[in-house]
């Protein structure tokens, strides 16, 4: 038994050895609550265009803001000719008053920053609206973005309506049988407040360095 | 009085790991089959056992995943990005698989304060057996196992590999054909607190006062101990401030919950995972914790 006892403690021991420091590196960023006002910004799309947020929330638009990456798998999930998440929201959404932004915070010495590649992946995915280049990360940090897929949804008065996961399957597989998304734009439509207004998104990270 | 807590420690394990270090220097005995190696993934896994299914006993796996260079995967936890590793065993007739048991992570903070719990290099996870009786000495066993995950480095990509094993019973008279190599030493590494005298937490623990718990949060006080690093389970109430809250140099751990995305955030709060703690001496024990808010404490003037 004390034999054991030393091999026990020589783990111990060793211990500190083996651990990776961590990392106490923080950063200040945005923590935004619903409701609340949402920073504006102005951003160019991959065609080179700009697009500021309060131009479509003072038109009366509901905004979706959707945190992007074409070689993210749990995006990709939501973009398969079987699936469609995103694209097919839009689709029911044609008539209304709903501008759908996507934005890429990658640090632009990402290949998945890469505009070439965003502009492909849009034409392969069937993308019609905006991606949104923001290669500094300033716009995804100041609303506290850490993940793509991140949606937000704006109000016309440019306060956050939503904040959270596309819907409630946090994999890359396939899509949930809940959308958040969709459910909260029904309502928010029908003059109705949002069931659930806050869920806890999934995805991967964004590369902001 | 706030009340109890409960530490979970897998109470078999420690019978296992005593009998497999016991017979650690006994004579190999090989009856494993090893399956192809897998050349396409960025994880390799292989399984070993730490001895032959004896009928009426217990064993441990040993799952080694052989992590690409520069790649990581997730624990099995709260993650801001990815998902955890999840491990599906094939059924197997007279055996019963428990639950695996992760070595603890490390943290990661990525710029825009992205916390993620991530694995590197090489890692192994230990899963008990139960052999039920009825088993007949010389039966052929065969485990196959998934390994689920998602594998980052620049992209990140889901993967699924399997492997299996092939171990023949035997009875308790030939029991001494333990494997040399099966990785005691980590075994060990995982779970020091088996082993050593005073490594749970006393009983002056103080899981914070009954305004704490109604301010949803919990304080965990360990004696001699200056530092502590917490790993949430999936089932731990969400942590606000995990980044701050999560590793810290102090004689307390303090972690306080965000219960926004709860549909009943009235329901008690539960402190769910690892937890690393460095003593005064230096040296470092690990726990499962399992802490359930107490409901009376929502009754309590």
């Amino acid at each position: 038994m004390n034999a054991l006892k030393k091999l026990a403690l020589t783990a111990v021991i060793a211990i500190p050895a083996i651990m990776i420091a961590a990392s106490n590196t923080t950063e200040t960023t945005a923590a935004l609550t619903i409701g609340s006002a949402v920073p504006d910004f102005t951003l160019t799309d991959i065609n080179g265009d700009a697009h500021t947020l309060s131009d479509y929330t003072e038109a009366g638009n509901i905004v979706v803001l959707e945190w992007f990456s074409p070689d993210c798998p749990f995006v990709r999930k939501h973009y398969r000719n079987d699936t469609g998440t995103m694209t097919n929201i839009q689709a029911d959404n044609k008539d209304e008053k709903i501008v759908w932004l996507r934005i890429n915070s990658g640090h632009t010495s990402h290949a998945s920053a890469d505009i070439d590649h965003n502009t492909s992946t849009a034409k392969e995915w069937n993308i019609t609206t905006p991606i949104l280049m923001d290669g500094s990360g300033k716009i995804g940090k100041a609303y506290g973005a850490k993940r793509t897929p991140d949606m937000y949804i704006i109000n016309p008065d440019q306060t956050l309506a939503y904040h959270g996961a596309i819907d409630n399957r946090p994999d890359a597989a396939a899509p949930g049988d809940s959308n958040y998304v969709a459910t909260a734009l029904t309502q928010l439509l029908a003059g109705q407040s949002i069931t659930k207004a806050e869920t806890k998104p999934y995805g991967c990270s964004i590369k902001y360095d | 009085m706030q009340a109890p807590t409960h530490m979970m420690h897998t109470p078999k394990l420690p019978i296992l790991l005593l009998a497999a270090l016991l017979t650690l220097a006994l004579t190999t005995q090989s009856h494993a089959i090893a399956p192809p190696p897998q050349t396409d993934t960025h994880i390799k896994a292989a399984l070993q056992a730490s001895q032959s299914p004896v009928p009426g006993t217990q064993f441990i796996l040993a799952l080694t995943l052989d992590i690409d260079e520069h790649w990581h995967t997730y624990w099995p936890g709260i993650n801001d990005t990815g998902y955890g590793i999840s491990l599906t065993f094939a059924s197997v007739a007279g055996l019963t698989f428990g639950q695996p048991l992760f070595p603890t992570p490390t943290r990661h903070i990525a710029p825009g304060n992205i916390l993620d719990h991530i694995y590197e290099n090489q890692i192994t996870i230990f899963v008990p057996v139960e052999v039920d009786e009825s088993i007949a000495p010389s039966d052929s066993l065969t485990i196959d196992t998934a390994i689920d995950y998602l594998i980052c480095k620049e992209v990140c990509i889901p993967e699924s590999i399997t492997t299996s094993i092939t171990l023949v019973v035997t009875d308790m008279d030939s029991k001494r054909s333990i494997r040399s190599s099966f990785p005691h030493s980590e075994l060990i590494l995982l779970f020091p607190p088996l082993l050593l005298e005073n490594a749970v937490p006393d009983d002056s623990f103080l899981p914070g006062t009954p305004d704490k718990w109604f301010e949803n949060e919990i304080q965990v006080t360990i004696r001699d101990a200056v530092r502590y690093t917490f790993f949430p389970y999936t089932n731990c109430t969400n942590p606000a401030d995990l980044i701050t809250q999560g590793d810290t140099e102090s004689k307390s751990l303090t972690i306080t919950f965000d219960r926004k995305y709860e549909d009943d955030p009235t329901t008690p709060a539960k402190l769910s995972g690892r937890l690393l703690v460095t003593m005064n001496n230096g040296w470092q024990k690990q726990f499962d914790v399992n802490y359930t808010q107490q409901t009376q404490l929502e009754t309590s003037p």
